[in-house]
């Protein structure tokens, strides 16, 4: 198979994905990247296996984060003594050193019961490899941890701490029962334990910790040294503002989307495919800029969700950059012949289907017609739901983008390029004009195929039969396609002023810029009357929501006054959590982007309203319901009208 | 033995108007019945109006006029309250304070029952309108008892009464507010404590009934009465989570009830051995819990259970009329339901019951009883568990069901627990969502938010 179709079988994700990367002759594999700390497990690993020390390795992570890769990179020098049949999953694998002797045992998918006699495998397997002093490596989700570690047979106590310790998390060192065990925060961890008369070297690599799209980690520098126990958790998230305008490919998802892109030009030679999308997709793609425009577009979707995406995610969204969003193509030919333009001068509607396989509407599964990305109910593809919230058409914001200033706008060079003259219409021309004013990307980004759909556009726009409604319906679609290949290329994913200020405070934690903390507070306790600054905040005291009181009520009622929130922020790996408090209590809770959207939309002390509110309303009323019963200082008030009367109570006196 | 095994020992049931009226009910269990005045049952209601004839209707919001208004005012002023503004409405704001939920077009609005003299405010006879109300406190309690493993002594009314301690004792404004309305309801003066009574026997039920929404209510009234949760809620969120408690209890119950007859007729017909564990092994689910993207029609359940209502109280009342006419004591279960088998008119009778029927006026109470408890009543009620569209009744609850129902399965304010222990919890009161759709749940109430990986091993964090 050529390099096309190896990237078309990861397109559509799923579990051939693993196994296709472990195919010799796959061209992809050589691009071998690993995720945060697999190289350094793999060597702590195995040279404790060298040294004698019997070890287990957990590589804890959902379905395609490259476990069972790297668990192949450990067993490649051993022997697997049972051999299996390849074309089935096996639960566990077991191989053996030819000169040493050492054994260790695969547990390759622990999700796969095949003794189901056993109610606990996974303790049944690692108790027998702590007596039979064989190594194990534990490819396993945390589902099956926990579920794993509710076991309370008395045989298998050592293998059940084990699995609680990874699962529920611990620190042998720690002290202080308040900050999160560090191996739940960390994406390496590893502890020694006497089990069975012998030390055994545990260690932990979490794959869901990292992202993909943020600057890769190299800890080759790092060695355990004699230390029985130790973490790494070093991680970074750049702010959003500072990924622009850099060549460099730091993340793993840029040189992987890079690579792939170099590989598939030499198969199939992009220059003599002409005005095709997938031509013009290497074009574009072949600037190190816009192949980091589309990993931000990318990381602003999993700031947003609150999720990562995966290494097979990261295939399928790599897959789609490049070669669209290929319906039927199983192979080269299929999918050249599908993608090609039929002559020079194609109608707007066959070009604008055609379309559908630029990277910029493949990776939001639109098509022809559609303005907005596919709803949820509509695409079935995973990877364009994840990054749909994210489609820039759906915040188009007005400006000229600078981010660099904190200027986010960005939508004013499309809206100019569909104002101009009416005599030769080329929106494409009018955007390259005013984005060469700006040294923007898009001359490198545009190729033929774009001239091409701007000719049949201008064409089909001037024919004078044209009823309004299709014209409009194409203005429209042509102008979502301009506003999305321009953002993209950028790398300006929607609500990126909210993304910005996401990462701003992730990385200033636990201080507040003053800009964000007035909108915080303004969210958590808005003013009776914000047009008076020195009005209060009111929580009815006995409401079934506690919805703070603005504006003059109609019937007297009692309230608590709250006036003295203070707020700070703490982070834990990728969360980031507000802490709101009174007097000395503290109540926490998970500041993610709805709740920061949420917050970034009051101006002017007045809360604001978002589609978003409904998912942080709940939050913020847990929060306005513990000051309820705070110990601290009590100001309540009876309300009436625009008026406040303070009352205090006196212990009974009866 | 006066009923037959077979039967479950719970009374019949009626719908209550307002979820307040739960917790009004424990109140009210601890005191003799109000003495007729002109030969009418007295109706006690914080506000509203007098629509039923034959009930004498005492309003008990003292700030309703004007000189109780003053005399309630000073009440507040003697338990602590200090003011120093005259012209503050204190009465009337502390009054609208502590309403409850204000149905539309209702002829009674409740007091949100925080403190023991607060649920006083208002009984059953007002809320259903009747002069012979249903006997929900007992119902409540059987409930309670059927689900105890341990033959404790203790009860629903007992756990509430040490909560409402636990609440005056850390909550000071609403003790004034307590001690004020005391004085302030002349009716208050004159209670007299009720003699404790025997519940029916309920022998073999509780070891059956493990793992039902008998156990699931028994404990989670358990947690949610306990000092923890408590003194850890406000108010009012404590109250509006112990009455989620006592709705979902009573609906499920029954829902449960009706389940079991139909297992049970089921069992006969296809004669097949049968003890009382294998017959509950072949219920089905008490309230199927479809997808979300299932479609409206097979989500349903409204359908599902007036059909079950019906089949179960046709078959109850065969077991009854069969057990009365039996000459000679069966020894147990089993024997019984042998004995039922060899019947020719009782399985003609159990036959004709499970064909799927329409709604009958003879189920209407049950049928009531069963959704009003756990339908969503209108938009400020955030704990129902069916939402109505139309004529029908979907699994969809409100914000707060889902972030009250998930605390209490935790176990302590300030705890975290996984999704697998939340849906154990929730399977044992008959609920089976499935997981993305409770994963979906608890992310909106902000309890927890999913990895990829996680499935069941999701963490969820207790609500306060």
């Amino acid at each position: 198979m050529g390099t096309v179709e190896d990237l078309l079988s990861l397109a559509a994700g799923g579990g051939s994905v693993a196994r296709h990367l472990l195919d010799e002759g796959n061209q992809l594999q050589s691009i071998g990247l690993s995720p945060a700390g697999v190289d350094i497990a793999v060597n702590t690993f195995l040279q404790a296996i060298e040294k004698g020390q019997q070890a287990v390795l957990f590589m804890v992570g959902g379905p395609g984060g490259g476990k069972s890769h790297a668990a192949k990179r450990i067993v490649s020098n051993f022997e697997e003594t049972d051999k299996k049949s390849s074309m089935l999953a096996h639960r566990v694998h077991n191989y053996r050193h030819a000169s040493s002797g050492s054994k260790i045992t695969v547990i390759n998918d622990a999700t796969i019961g095949e003794d189901s006699a056993t109610e606990f495998p996974l303790v049944n397997d690692l108790q027998s490899a702590f007596q039979n002093g064989h190594s194990m490596i534990c490819c396993v989700n945390r589902g099956v941890l926990v579920e794993e570690s509710r076991c309370v047979d008395p045989q298998f106590t050592e293998s059940v701490r084990v699995i609680s310790n990874i699962s529920a998390g611990f620190d042998p060192e720690s002290t202080n029962s308040d900050n999160s065990p560090s191996n739940l925060t960390s994406y390496f961890y590893w502890y020694e334990e006497v089990i069975e008369g012998k030390r055994i070297l545990v260690i932990q690599l979490s794959f869901d910790i990292c992202s993909l799209f943020e600057d890769a980690i190299h800890d080759d520098r790092f060695i355990p040294g004699s230390n029985s126990t130790g973490s790494l958790q070093e991680m970074s998230i750049a702010r959003f503002r500072d990924r622009y305008g850099s060549e460099e490919l730091s993340s793993n998802a840029a040189i992987l989307l890079n690579e792939s892109v170099n590989l598939v030009k030499a198969d199939i030679a992009p220059t003599t495919l002409g005005s095709n999308p997938i031509a013009a997709n290497l074009h574009s793609l072949s600037h190190r800029s816009v192949v980091n425009g589309l990993v931000s577009i990318a990381r602003a979707a999993e700031i947003a969700e609150g999720q990562r995406l995966t290494y097979r995610e990261l295939w399928s969204f790599v897959s789609k950059a490049i070669l669209g969003d290929p319906a039927d193509a199983t192979n080269k030919e299929s999918l050249l012949e599908n993608t090609k333009n039929p002559s020079g001068d194609a109608s707007f509607r066959v070009m604008a289907e055609l379309a559908g396989s630029r990277f910029s509407q493949a990776l939001f599964s639109v098509r022809f017609g559609d303005h907005i990305a596919a709803t949820s109910e509509s695409s079935n593809d995973p990877v364009s739901n994840f990054l749909k919230l994210v489609d820039p058409v759906r915040d188009m914001s007005p400006g000229v983008f600078k981010p660099s200033e904190g200027h986010f706008g960005w939508a004013t060079p499309i809206n100019e390029a569909f104002t101009g003259s009416t005599e030769e219409v080329s929106p494409l021309k009018e955007l390259l004009t005013l984005d060469s004013q700006s040294n923007g990307v898009m001359e490198k980004v545009v190729h033929e195929f774009d001239w091409d759909l701007d000719k049949s556009f201008s064409t089909a726009v001037s024919d004078p039969l044209l009823d309004s409604k299709t014209r409009n319906s194409y203005i429209s679609w042509y102008a979502g396609y301009l506003a999305r290949l321009f953002a993209v290329s950028n790398g300006i994913p929607a609500f990126l002023s909210v993304l910005d200020a996401w990462t701003e405070l992730w990385n200033k934690a636990p201080l507040i810029p003053e800009e964000i903390r007035s909108k915080l507070l303004t969210l958590a306790k808005p003013s009776r009357n914000p047009e008076n600054k020195s009005s209060s905040s009111l929580i009815p005291l006995f409401d079934s929501r506690t919805v703070p009181v603005i504006g003059e009520n109609s019937s007297p009622k009692l309230a608590l006054k709250v006036d003295d929130v203070v707020i700070k922020t703490s982070k834990q790996a990728n969360n980031l959590f507000l802490e709101l408090g009174t007097g000395n209590e503290f109540a926490r809770l998970i500041l993610d982007f709805s709740l920061l959207r949420e917050a970034m939309a009051s101006a002017a002390g007045y809360a604001g309203v978002t589609e978003s509110s409904s998912l942080a309303a709940p939050r913020l009323e847990r929060f306005r319901a513990s000051i309820l019963v705070a110990k601290a200082k009590r100001n309540f008030v009876v309300m009436y009208r625009d008026k406040e009367v303070e009352f205090q109570i006196e212990s009974e006196s009866e | 033995m006066t009923n037959s095994r077979l039967i479950l020992p719970l009374n019949r049931p009626q719908y209550i108007a307002l979820p307040e009226g739960f917790l009004s009910a424990i109140a009210w269990r601890k005191y003799q019945n109000l003495a007729k005045v002109d030969g009418k049952s007295q109706a006690l209601k914080f506000r509203g109006v007098d629509s039923v004839k034959s009930l004498n209707v005492t309003f008990t919001d003292p700030s309703l006029k004007s000189d109780d208004s003053g005399a309630f005012r000073k009440n507040l002023q003697k338990y602590g309250i200090r003011i120093a503004e005259d012209q503050a409405p204190l009465s009337e704001a502390v009054s609208n304070s502590i309403l409850g939920i204000q149905p539309q077009a209702g002829k009674t609005i409740p007091a949100s029952p925080m403190t023991k003299h607060l649920a006083l405010l208002q009984n059953l006879e007002a809320i259903s309108g009747s002069a012979n109300p249903v006997g929900l406190s007992e119902i409540l309690e059987i409930i309670f008892c059927l689900g105890e493993q341990d033959r404790t002594q203790e009860s629903v009314l007992g756990l509430w009464e040490s909560a409402m301690e636990m609440r005056t004792e850390s909550n000071i404004l609403l003790k004034a507010v307590d001690s004020a309305m005391r004085d302030s309801v002349p009716l208050f003066d004159n209670l007299t404590s009720r003699e404790k009574e025997d519940l029916v026997s309920i022998e073999h039920w509780p070891a059956l009934l493990q793992n039902t929404p008998f156990s699931w209510f028994n404990k989670s009234w358990r947690t949610i009465t306990s000092d923890q949760w408590v003194s850890t809620l406000p108010p009012r969120v404590w109250t509006d989570w112990a009455t989620t408690v006592l709705r979902m209890g009573y609906g499920l119950a029954y829902l449960w009830e009706s389940a079991w007859y139909v297992a049970l007729a089921r069992t006969v017909i296809g004669g097949q051995s049968a003890t009382p564990e294998e017959i509950i092994s072949r219920m089905d689910q008490i309230l199927p819990w479809r997808k979300l993207d299932a479609g409206t029609e097979v989500r349903d359940v409204n359908s599902k259970i007036i059909s079950r209502a019906e089949s179960s109280l046709r078959i109850r009342e065969t077991i009854d009329t069969w057990f009365s006419q039996q000459s000679k004591t069966h020894v147990s279960f089993e024997e019984e339901i042998y004995e039922l088998s060899k019947d020719k008119q009782v399985m003609v009778e159990f036959a004709d019951a499970l064909r799927p029927m329409n709604a009958s006026d003879k189920t209407q109470r049950l049928r009531e009883a069963i959704f009003y408890s756990l339908q969503t009543r209108d938009e400020e009620d955030f704990f129902g568990l069916l939402a109505k569209r139309g004529k029908y009744k979907l699994p969809e609850p409100g914000i707060e069901w889902i972030a009250a129902l998930t605390s209490l399965a935790i176990g302590h304010p300030g705890n975290k627990s996984d999704l697998a222990a939340v849906r154990s919890n929730l399977a044992e009161a008959g609920l089976e969502p499935n997981l993305e759709e409770l994963t979906n749940l608890l992310e909106v109430a902000g309890l927890a938010r999913s990895s990829a990986d996680s499935d069941q091993g999701m963490v969820v964090e207790a609500a306060f």
